[in-house]
């Protein structure tokens, strides 16, 4: 019961063939996660950068220098891996608050094991795994209890901070940063860091993960709407638990590239940062009524917010004057995000 | 304008000047024009219906009436003046008060505060409930709607909700009242109730805009029938001056024998495939004894809250049965989640299709396939290809149009997101159905496709169980019916015996 | 999901590159005006000098960290050079370091940093300095970085000084407990500075034990309480003193609501008119301040005269001194604050600056990390 059609025994009527035998080539030669679909949605954030980039480097052209580019990409990087899961999160209706605790915690667990003498890249796994358990562990607390995840991460988020700062006594842990850990995942590849490199390749995956697997399909049914998601036979529970262990992972991967680039851990690293990760997932396209997201989007929107920072810095504006330029940015995301939302709306149901 | 009109107690009296005009309404969706050129007299008392098929452009009508649309062009005049609505609330503080059909409550808020909507009546400064209850009280009782004054919203049933609605409407007292499709989930006597109320409310000089589907109650009920279709007006005649067969084939531009006959035979039953035994849940299931066999369609009549429907969600795994013997599709026990029970094969089609059968703002596609992607798929990946494929045979097989899969599924008509709703399941091939008021707001066409849908699962070995708040429809489609009262089989019948006095005499306690 | 029929959206997706775009080059063009105009208000001189880009990375915004601008900005603008300030507004060290590594490309020639943790420093200082941009510390410094010029007061000598004037208020002999708060327990510079408070207490005052901090957290409101909840609980304690700005708002808030307190209160902190207030009118008996301003102007001046003058900047830690704020020099302390201009300021330290500038020509100036070790200021 149940089973697919036998191929060519439907009255096939569906438009777009052509296009999907390219597609299915293009899946075949792997290149499918590359091709952005929907261009449309991150138009916006795309000529944002441009824009950005061409009137800032006109006026200094220093700006648009390799080192330079490269650490803007790196900037974004470090808060943007952790944005690329909460698109699933935001798909779903949820919002995970304790990213940047997590991200901190998973850095000092695995400072703290190489300070006694672990070997790193074991380190390195204890620190991704612990991340995705504290992930899931939100994930279980808002399934068990029935809240939402963004509730249950409002004490999550001072709890595994909490943690942090009783591990290491509010000090920070320095390591002997030598050994191909340090030097091969905190280097830097034709002037790149290898980290910026782990953001494209993590987009690139969860956005495969996001629009063509079955995964990806049932965050985004449930998230447009759970009821009828429920009564179609999914278990939001497991989906729930799964998409904040997902969140969890990315911001282990972050956590462990950051330390090899530092090669310090710190228990104030972190902090603050669901703020740019939620705006960054935000600005790229992802809605906050759920149902839909585009990871790609994510990588753009973090991408957006570092260049901000980037230019006005080379600006010379004061520390102060960039939160009122990157808050109003924000602000202008989320509203036009409503705008189009409402306008949505407001089509429906003829006749 | 004077125009003769019959009104349905007989008798010629000239008709009173209109109170609201409308000329030349157009408005499309995209690529889909909803109104073509509509021109529409609305005449203070006196009750004016619309008729139309899904599609036909009624719902939009009424919305741009209501003020929730605006129109691409045309103009309205409201008492001679031109008027245009920008808000719903516009369009109350002009006089034209609406019941929408998926009602539009605010859960949380109990029946008072809903009433009151921003129009809470204060005194000295602080909000005056006592006056509310004063005021609406007498309002609730002309309707019958009998549940305590504080009950939240969320926890009244869906008939008793719109009762709500339309008491909300007429605390207004508007000069315009639309009605759409107010009653499409009323039993029979909360709807006659209704109609005495909306035949007092134009007796007083209200303007009554009545959408329907069901043709006899509007036959029985309006002055005045307008029939659209596809977007244009085909025409306005008085009641008396047409009739029912007539109507239908001004909506659907063909004959209704036509439709009737279409519905395919039904097969001989085999294996049984449900079985309850002294099944209880508590209160609103009480000892409930009941079969079904494979390729049976077995009707539960009853009241709203009598038994059918909780059968139905205790079998899809969202009630727990606390006695009694379940055993479905060969296995004992009823699935222990909505999760179980769609992958044992079983399928259930709910009467809140827009809450809890479709997902509004994703594609038609993503709807289709929803069930499939989620519990039978055996591919980690989604293959578009071969889910389109999958879609355009349900949808087919369902009646809907398997080329437009891509457009978001609010953008459908109500009959059309049925459609969706039944693709959805018949994409899985369900061994189970269970329908919860299927043709709840369809218009006759597309009730027919659902129908024949329906008897076509059937034929092909699967088993429905089926609920309707239309007494007349059971005999239509089912084999057999039990009947439910109190939450416990009173009565079980072939379908030649289900007549809707039969039926409703049943469920109230009168013998048959 | 091809067909996307939304018209509203390609609108609404024009607006944001224009927003962006916007409202950059307007704080931009407000901003750099305003930064040119606002270093200072002594008339730009010597035009001979060349004109260079210089920033500092505060940790946090504070008023401790205004004061390090204003003296910055001050000797910038003396140098006909630009000065910016940078940094987030919370504690964020990664942040911190990622303007370090933009100031890089974006042709700043030399950049300050508060180097907290200073482990986080050390490669990205390095790159900078290889790049060719001048670096140096301020607050906290990097030992071991390629920041080799440090300007910060002594975290022990700030303590001691406390404890000195502690001594001076219990008289000889004193007998009893004497008890500190941290608001962030185990920090190493707060911790150094009761450190120092307690070995120069026990020096003067042998009969006095200084009890183990507690934690007295860092949001003003969680601060208050834990200072109420410790102060009235036990109030026949000799004195309680903190190493926060917060701590002293708090301490002198319970103080003054308490019936007959009989316990001296201090604090290492010092540019809040207010606190100072409260040592003027004897509630608080001392507060030590930091020296903001004299941090930021030394370190932007030695800077500058590298880039300008190709005079190196020495080696090691140059102390920028603590003051010292009692009943006795309190109305000056508030005068020059409620003043807030670089002369009034240059005016009141003039004595620290130049004892510092001599120090920095005498050369030999002790390493980086003596700053946490040394009970001198």
């Amino acid at each position: 019961m149940g089973s697919e059609p036998a191929i060519g025994s439907a009255p096939a009527t569906d438009d777009g063939s052509g296009r999907s035998t390219r597609g299915e080539m293009a899946a075949r030669l792997g290149v499918a996660a590359l091709r952005p679909r929907r261009l449309g949605n991150q138009l916006g954030v795309i000529a944002g950068i441009v824009i950005l980039l061409a009137v800032t480097g006109a006026l200094h052209s220093s700006f648009l220098s390799v080192p330079s580019l490269a650490n803007i990409a790196q900037a974004a990087a470090f808060f943007g891996i952790m944005s690329l899961g909460t698109v699933f999160l935001l798909a779903m209706r949820e919002m995970d608050l304790s990213v940047g605790s997590i991200y901190g915690l998973a850095i000092v667990v695995a400072g703290l094991l190489v300070e006694h003498h672990t070997n790193p890249w074991v380190a390195a796994i204890v620190g991704i795994v612990l991340a995705m358990v504290l992930g899931a562990v939100n994930g279980v607390i808002a399934s068990v209890f029935q809240l939402p995840v963004l509730i249950v991460t409002l004490g999550t988020l001072t709890a595994y901070m909490g943690i942090s700062a009783v591990l290491t006594g509010n000090t920070t842990i320095s390591v002997n940063a030598t050994g191909a850990f340090f030097t091969d995942l905190g280097g830097t590849y034709l002037r790149i860091p290898l980290l910026v490199y782990a953001f494209v390749v993590m987009a690139a995956l969860l956005s495969v993960l996001f629009r063509r697997t079955r995964f990806g399909f049932a965050v985004r049914s449930a998230g447009a709407n759970p009821r009828t998601a429920v009564l179609a036979g999914y278990r939001i529970n497991r989906l729930r638990i799964l998409v904040t262990a997902l969140s969890g992972l990315t911001c282990g991967i972050a956590a462990m590239l950051t330390f090899a680039y530092f090669g310090a851990a710190d228990p104030s690293q972190g902090n603050g940062y669901e703020i740019q990760v939620i705006a960054a997932a935000i600005i790229g396209g992802t809605s906050l009524a759920g149902g839909s997201g585009t990871v790609w989007g994510a990588l753009l929107g973090a991408l957006l917010i570092s260049l901000i920072s980037a230019a006005l810095i080379q600006f010379g504006v004061s520390a102060n004057a960039s939160y009122v330029v990157t808050g109003t940015v924000i602000v202008a995301a989320v509203s036009l995000d409503a705008l189009i939302r409402r306008a949505r709306n407001r089509r429906r149901t003829p006749g | 304008m004077s125009v003769p009109d019959v009104t349905a107690a007989g008798g010629t009296t000239p008709a009173p000047a209109p109170v609201c005009v409308l000329r030349g309404i157009t408005k499309s969706f995209g690529a889909t024009r909803a109104l073509d050129g509509v021109d529409l007299e609305i005449v203070p008392g006196r009750v004016h219906a619309i008729l139309g098929e899904n599609g036909a452009g009624k719902s939009t009508l009424m919305k741009i009436l209501a003020g929730a649309e605006k129109p691409d062009s045309g103009h309205i005049e409201l008492g001679g003046q031109p008027a245009a609505f920008g808000t719903v609330r516009e369009a109350n503080d002009a006089g034209i008060a609406t019941v929408f059909q998926e009602t539009l409550l605010f859960g949380t808020l109990d029946v008072i505060e809903n009433m009151a909507g921003s129009s809470y009546p204060t005194s000295r400064g602080m909000v005056d409930r006592r006056r509310m209850e004063r005021t609406a009280a007498p309002i609730l009782r002309q309707i019958g709607l009998d549940v305590p004054l504080d009950r939240p919203v969320q926890e009244l049933t869906l008939a008793q909700r719109q009762l709500v609605e339309i008491a909300k409407a007429l605390l207004v007292r508007s000069r315009v009242l639309i009605l759409d499709e107010p009653n499409s989930a009323l039993q029979r006597q909360d709807s006659d109730r209704l109609f005495e109320v909306i035949r007092r409310l134009a007796d007083d000089g209200v303007a009554v805009l009545y959408i329907s589907h069901r043709l006899e109650e509007v036959f029985s009920l309006a002055d005045t029938v307008t029939v659209l279709r596809n977007g244009k007006r085909i025409a306005s005649v008085p009641v008396g001056e047409s009739s029912i067969p007539e109507a239908i084939e001004m909506m659907l531009g063909s004959k209704p024998e036509a439709l009737a006959r279409s519905l395919p035979t039904p097969a001989a039953p085999g294996a049984t495939v449900v079985s309850l035994t002294g099944v209880s849940t508590g209160r609103l299931v009480r000892g409930v004894d009941l079969t079904a066999r494979a390729g049976e369609i077995v009707g539960l009549a009853g009241l709203d809250d009598a038994g059918p429907r909780q059968v139905m969600r205790l079998l899809f795994g969202q009630l727990k049965a606390r006695s009694g013997q379940v055993e479905v599709l060969g296995r004992t026990g009823a699935p222990r989640s909505s999760a179980a029970a769609v992958r044992r094969g079983i399928a259930f089609v709910p009467s809140d299709r827009a809450e809890e059968g479709l997902a509004l703002a994703l594609p038609i596609l993503d709807n289709v396939v929803q069930v499939h992607v989620g519990a039978f798929s055996k591919s980690l990946v989604v293959r578009r290809r071969q889910l389109r494929r999958l879609a355009a045979r349900a949808l087919a097989d369902s009646g809907a149009d398997p080329a437009r899969m891509d457009a978001p599924v609010s953008e459908l008509s109500g009959g059309n997101q049925q459609k969706v709703v039944f693709a959805k399941w018949r994409a899985v091939t369900p061994k189970l159905v269970l329908l919860e008021d299927p043709a709840r707001g369809i218009d006759v066409g597309a009730k027919a496709e659902i129908f024949a849908s329906i008897r076509e699962l059937a034929r092909q070995g699967c088993t429905a169980l089926f609920f309707s708040t239309e007494f007349q429809e059971y005999a239509l489609i089912c084999d057999r019916v039990a009947v439910f009262r109190n939450g416990s089989v009173v009565a079980e019948m072939a379908a030649g015996e289900a007549t809707e006095h039969t039926l409703l005499g049943l469920v109230n306690g009168q013998a048959g | 999901m091809k067909r996307k029929a939304f018209r509203p959206r390609r609108l609404s997706v024009a607006a944001i590159p224009a927003v962006v775009a916007a409202v950059v080059l307007m704080v931009a063009a407000c901003s750099s005006s305003s930064t040119t105009n606002s270093s200072g208000n002594a008339a730009s001189t010597s035009k001979t000098l060349k004109h260079e880009k210089i920033a500092l990375i505060q940790l946090q915004s504070s008023p401790l960290t205004s004061q390090m601008d204003l003296g910055a900005s001050y000797a910038a603008s003396k140098a006909n050079s630009t000065f910016t300030a940078q940094g987030p507004a919370n504690l964020d060290p990664q942040t911190a370091v990622s303007a370090l590594t933009s100031d890089v490309s974006a042709g700043y020639n030399g950049v300050i940093a508060d180097a907290y943790p200073p482990e986080l420093w050390m490669k990205p200082m390095a790159d900078a300095k290889s790049a060719g941009i001048a670096v140096s510390s301020v607050d906290t410094g990097a030992p071991g970085s390629a920041a080799t010029f440090h300007v910060g007061a002594s975290r022990e000598g700030l303590g001691a000084a406390l404890a000195e004037q502690f001594a001076a208020a219990l008289g000889k002999n004193a007998r009893g407990t004497i008890q500190p708060g941290i608001c962030v327990p185990g920090l190493a510079t707060l911790v150094a500075v009761i450190t120092g408070f307690t070995t120069e207490m026990k020096t003067l005052e042998p009969g006095v034990k200084v009890a183990a901090a507690f934690n007295s957290t860092g949001a003003p409101d969680t601060n208050y309480a834990a200072w109420a909840r410790i102060m009235q609980q036990e109030p026949s304690e000799l004195a309680f003193f903190g190493v926060c700005d917060q701590d002293a708002a708090s301490m002198i808030k319970v103080k003054e609501s308490a019936t007959n307190p009989k316990y001296l209160i201090g604090n290492v902190s010092g540019d809040d008119v207010a606190d100072i207030k409260a040592v003027e009118n004897g509630t608080a008996t001392a507060l030590i301040g930091q020296n903001g301003f004299v941090m930021g102007y030394l370190a932007a001046k030695y800077m500058l005269a590298q880039l300008q003058q190709g005079r190196a900047m020495p080696n090691g830690w140059l102390s920028s001194g603590l003051e010292v704020i009692t009943k006795s020099n309190a109305a000056a302390a508030i005068a020059v604050r409620q003043a807030n201009t670089a002369a009034a300021y240059l005016k009141y330290y003039a004595s620290t600056i130049s004892k510092a500038e001599a120090e920095a020509a005498a050369g030999n100036l002790p390493p980086v990390a003596s700053q946490l070790t040394t009970l001198s200021p």
